[in-house]
């Protein structure tokens, strides 16, 4: 299944489903219609044994994403561009998976992948604290799984990563 | 400057030319694949017409390298016992249609000898930073090393050498005063001298080299070399990974002072193992600016050499490779 969206056009050739989540068109059964509330990631892929969340980011493109909106409440001082970007992407994340918990399809492990064309370097400071904000083992208390895993990948990690187990993702 | 380096059978090299840009020349690669070699054989040929330099190019080569002898900087394969080293340079006012002028100097195990064509009327004033600090050994290090057989090679004495020239009279032009300011602001103060011993002067005195840390004498050393002139129009700036003692976050001043060397007309080569210095030079370079990047790669035929205008335009690039080893690692582990 192929999907071609903010540049990128994946294929699946797995999926059961593949669409866009956030979608803004109200005559398609995939109408987000929330989106005035919640935030939510691109690309939804339901495979036999997961779902993958599929957010895209092109620093170059969206710089409103990051640009530093507010001051951090500890230090005073404004949050730089990383931690909005991974505030963001954590919010995008988090929202999804209620939004998905709402409607009943958390019934598989939820895997959560962020495409963002930077550099390996810079994508490691990323995941690390993307990776930060989601417990890497269930809490005692839980009953229900929630994120099973966090990447951050730019299309050639997503090549030499992922093109084997889910699919390829090449620029449109 | 400096406009290309031809290998033949020489150190790590096998068969390499490697073309110049007339600004900054950045050189990467794992150790062993020859950055230090490249720019000790150009530094050599540099020194060769300096005014203060009597020796031959084969002669600055053996002080610089170090070797036992001489032919032990021939790369030694069957059937080849000879190795081969030419430098090639332009002065500003040579015309397209005159040819670069070249030096060469031929090793084999029986005898050396010299081409010289650089004319002698236009010196480019040439300067080496190792990679280890020498400013806090300075004192008494001249004496020791013209009297006495160290195991140092050349480029440590030659730099305190350079660092001791006085400061120039007058007053500094405001390019100069730019420089100088970015460089007292990073190390808190400004360097002087006081019989070969160096001190970081600031408004709680003087502090001596040895108790600074090592990554602000090398910016101190920068310092020195901008306020004696050493680093002028003309002039050729060798620094062997300037990352080295540093602290990464000082890198953005680093290249801020080199990007403005570079527009001064300083000719610069580096080598560098370090992934922040590389942005930094990505991050902060205008249009204008004449960089080039040099990639020397390990393959089993030997030492193969790419260069590019960018880093993303380099195949073969092993600090990115190991970023890409520790992402997907990392990938794979959650």
């Amino acid at each position: 299944m192929e999907i071609t969206t903010d540049g990128f056009t994946f294929d699946f050739p797995k999926a059961i489903n593949v669409f866009k989540f956030d979608e803004e068109n109200k005559a398609l059964s995939t109408f987000h219609g929330a989106s005035h509330a919640m935030m939510g990631v691109d690309i939804m892929v339901e495979l036999p044994d997961r779902y993958l969340f599929i957010e895209i980011k092109n620093p170059k493109n969206g710089a409103a994403d990051y640009a530093p909106k507010k001051k951090c409440k500890e230090c005073g001082h404004k949050e730089n561009p990383t931690a909005t970007l991974v505030s963001n992407l954590t919010r995008k994340c988090r929202d999804t998976w209620l939004y998905r918990f709402c409607e009943d399809k958390v019934d598989k492990p939820c895997h959560f992948i962020c495409l963002i064309t930077l550099d390996d370097a810079m994508l490691l400071q990323i995941l690390t604290l993307l990776r930060n904000t989601t417990p890497d083992k269930m809490p005692a208390r839980w009953k229900h799984h929630f994120i099973e895993s966090v990447s951050a990948v730019n299309p050639a990690a997503w090549e030499r990563n992922f093109s084997k187990i889910y699919g390829t993702c090449k620029k449109a | 400057m400096l406009t290309k380096i031809k290998f033949e059978n020489f150190t790590a090299f096998t068969r390499t030319e490697i073309g110049f840009s007339k600004g900054i020349n950045i050189l990467i690669g794992e150790n062993g694949s020859g950055k230090t070699h490249v720019m000790k054989a150009l530094y050599s040929a540099c020194c060769v017409i300096d005014e203060k330099e009597d020796r031959t190019f084969d002669q600055k080569l053996t002080a610089v390298f170090r070797p036992n002898t001489i032919s032990r900087l021939v790369h030694r394969a069957q059937g080849r016992n000879v190795g081969k080293v030419e430098v090639y340079r332009r002065n500003d006012n040579d015309t397209p249609e005159q040819q670069d002028r070249m030096i060469s100097c031929k090793i084999s195990s029986a005898a050396t000898s010299l081409k010289r064509r650089w004319s002698e009327d236009k010196r480019n004033p040439a300067t080496y930073i190792p990679v280890k600090d020498m400013l806090a050994n300075a004192p008494g290090f001249r004496s020791l090393y013209n009297q006495k057989h160290i195991g140092y090679e050349e480029i440590y004495a030659d730099i305190i050498d350079r660092a001791l020239i006085p400061p120039s009279k007058g007053k500094p032009t405001m390019a100069r005063r730019e420089l100088l300011k970015i460089l007292s602001d990073a190390i808190s103060g400004r360097v002087i001298e006081k019989n070969e011993t160096f001190y970081l002067k600031n408004s709680s005195g003087e502090l001596e080299f040895p108790l600074l840390a090592e990554g602000f004498r090398k910016l101190g050393l920068l310092y020195t070399l901008i306020i004696n002139d050493s680093l002028t129009s003309g002039s050729i700036l060798f620094w062997d990974e300037p990352e080295a003692n540093l602290n990464p976050k000082l890198a953005k001043k680093v290249v801020e002072v080199l990007l403005k060397l570079q527009r001064m007309g300083v000719q610069i080569f580096i080598a560098t193992h370090d992934y922040v210095l590389l942005k930094e030079f990505e991050m902060a370079a205008e249009t204008e600016d004449k960089i080039s990047y040099h990639s020397l790669c390990l393959t089993d035929n030997g030492i193969s050499h790419e260069s590019s205008d960018t880093l993303a335009g380099l195949s073969c690039n092993p600090i990115r490779q190991a970023y890409e080893d520790i992402l997907d690692r990392q990938l794979s582990n959650f």
